[in-house]
């Protein structure tokens, strides 16, 4: 994994973990105005970098597995624990 | 249906090769107070919880329980995969290596394997949530119990991570438990 490609992994787990966090506190805090709004903050930066990552790198979910028409990438890119 | 991320949670990162400590915090994979039946709790009391926002929160710690699960396999993998003969001996890895060779497996730090005994069911949110409170504690006290143990400056700083987490899924599971509660006392018709 290139220094650029870890950067963006980084990058996603950071947006990803706010998500985690915020998503479990709104399950218990249903009309929190200033979390939804962080909430949706979020998920709006995830879907954008989760995009970039899966046309600039790999898929990082099957549903982003459609970045090439010559072969399937999921089934080539590595895991996490092999990076 | 779960979709799967090519992701891990928290970044992993294990400064060398230490058998030794894959055998500790394997006790945090197929432990009791560990992450599989963490998940496995959690995941299996959606079917009986009460309300929608208690299932929704029971689906979603069980489900990032599933990525600390992961977490913990990476870490064990990365501690094992280079160890030659001599570090198997040393980190007393060998008797697990004589039935599971590198492999993971559902197990303690005493080898004892995982067993559905470790979680409950009762079909009573107010009993489930109590108990889903004491094994986020269990769990904590295990990381606390690793921490001590753990020299790899990469690991402790994973661990400080699960733990952190132990410690935010106590407070939703103690913010679900008085929900519920409320959510008795209005239905009660006198």
């Amino acid at each position: 994994m290139t220094a650029e490609q870890a950067a963006m992994m980084l990058k996603l787990q950071q947006v990803g973990m706010t998500m985690d966090d915020l998503r479990e506190y709104l399950d218990t805090h249903l009309y929190d105005q200033y979390a939804l709004e962080r909430f949706n903050m979020a998920a709006a930066e995830y879907a954008a970098l989760q995009e970039e990552y899966s046309r600039t790198y790999s898929p990082l979910t099957w549903h982003d597995a459609c970045n090439s028409d010559s072969e399937w990438n999921w089934g080539l890119s590595d895991f996490p624990w092999d990076y | 249906m779960w979709i799967y991320e090519k992701k891990l949670q928290y970044p992993v990162k294990v400064s060398s090769t230490n058998p030794r400590l894959a055998k500790l915090l394997i006790s945090q994979y197929g432990g009791p107070d560990g992450e599989l039946s963490a998940a496995l709790r959690y995941l299996n009391q959606r079917f009986t919880m009460p309300t929608n926002n208690t299932k929704a929160l029971v689906t979603d710690i069980g489900t990032e329980e599933l990525a600390h699960l992961e977490i913990i396999a990476t870490m064990c993998y990365k501690l094992t995969k280079d160890a030659d003969r001599d570090q198997l001996f040393a980190g007393n890895f060998d008797p697990s290596f004589i039935e599971h060779g590198k492999a993971l497996y559902y197990q303690d730090a005493n080898g004892n394997p995982w067993t559905a005994a470790y979680i409950q069911a009762k079909d009573d949110p107010i009993t489930d949530l109590t108990e889903d409170m004491a094994a986020e504690q269990k769990a904590r006290t295990t990381y606390n119990h690793l921490l001590d143990l753990t020299d790899d400056p990469g690991v402790i700083d994973t661990l400080r991570f699960l733990r952190e987490r132990e410690i935010v899924h106590y407070q939703r599971f103690g913010e679900a438990l008085v929900q519920v509660e409320d959510h008795y006392a209005c239905k009660k018709v006198f």
